[in-house]
């Protein structure tokens, strides 16, 4: 059986680029760093003629690996509205709450002048303090102004939410 | 191949109940499922488009 005999200096601090392998606990990571990400991306097409906050159907789900991580939230919505005059809504819900304002974070409104349907790519980025290591469900959720029908994913684009927990 | 929105638009039409659609699947304004017959929605935006 081989045997390591530990010699007078050999223990000590050890320069952080020295470590090449293995995994930093989260709770080890640099503050600001991206500790994991989680996406979905998807091209069903969803529709609502709500003027209520209707879930569209994308969510990521996330279980923070810190109580005190900030969640920083990014939607690539492909929104459209089918009727001139039309409005659209978008916003965040966290494990069913919206997180913004009565009008969400985002809206849209289709001109008379344009064709329809209107057609416009609608971002949202947010922070959002994760609040515990229990999981949390993100979702888009969308509604109308009481005008025409908007939705997402027309002629076979894609909507997009993604989470990153940033370590404390 | 049916634009979207005209299905869309279709499925509507036939099926004033429908509130919100996720892919295939149709729901009333309480997010209850709206059974719809799927040919007869296509049927109908073929229609609007000829």
């Amino acid at each position: 059986m081989a045997l390591t005999q530990v010699q007078s200096g050999m223990i000590g601090s050890v320069s952080a680029s020295s470590v090449t392998t293995g995994t930093l606990p989260a709770a080890q990571a640099v503050s600001g760093s991206i500790i994991q990400v989680a996406q979905y991306l998807n091209y069903t097409y969803a529709s609502t003629t709500n003027s209520s906050f209707t879930a569209t159907g994308y969510a990521v789900t996330i279980t923070p690996k810190s109580a005190s991580s900030t969640m920083l939230i990014t939607c690539s919505i492909s929104a459209s509205q089918s009727a001139s005059n039309g409005g659209g809504y978008f916003t965040i819900y966290k494990n069913g709450s919206n997180l913004a304002g009565a009008n969400g974070y985002s809206t849209m409104y289709s001109n008379a002048s344009f064709s329809n349907p209107f057609r416009v790519g609608i971002p949202i980025e947010i922070t959002n303090a994760s609040g515990g290591t229990s999981a949390i469900t993100y979702e888009i959720y969308f509604k109308t102004n009481t005008v025409g029908t908007v939705g997402i994913n027309q002629d076979s684009t894609a909507s997009s939410i993604t989470v990153m927990e940033i370590a404390p | 191949m049916i634009e979207l929105w005209k299905l869309d638009e279709a499925i509507r039409k036939l099926n004033p109940t429908v509130a919100t659609i996720r892919g295939d699947i149709a729901y009333d304004k309480d997010e209850n499922v709206v059974e719809y017959n799927k040919a007869a929605a296509e049927a109908e935006a073929i229609k609007d488009t000829q």
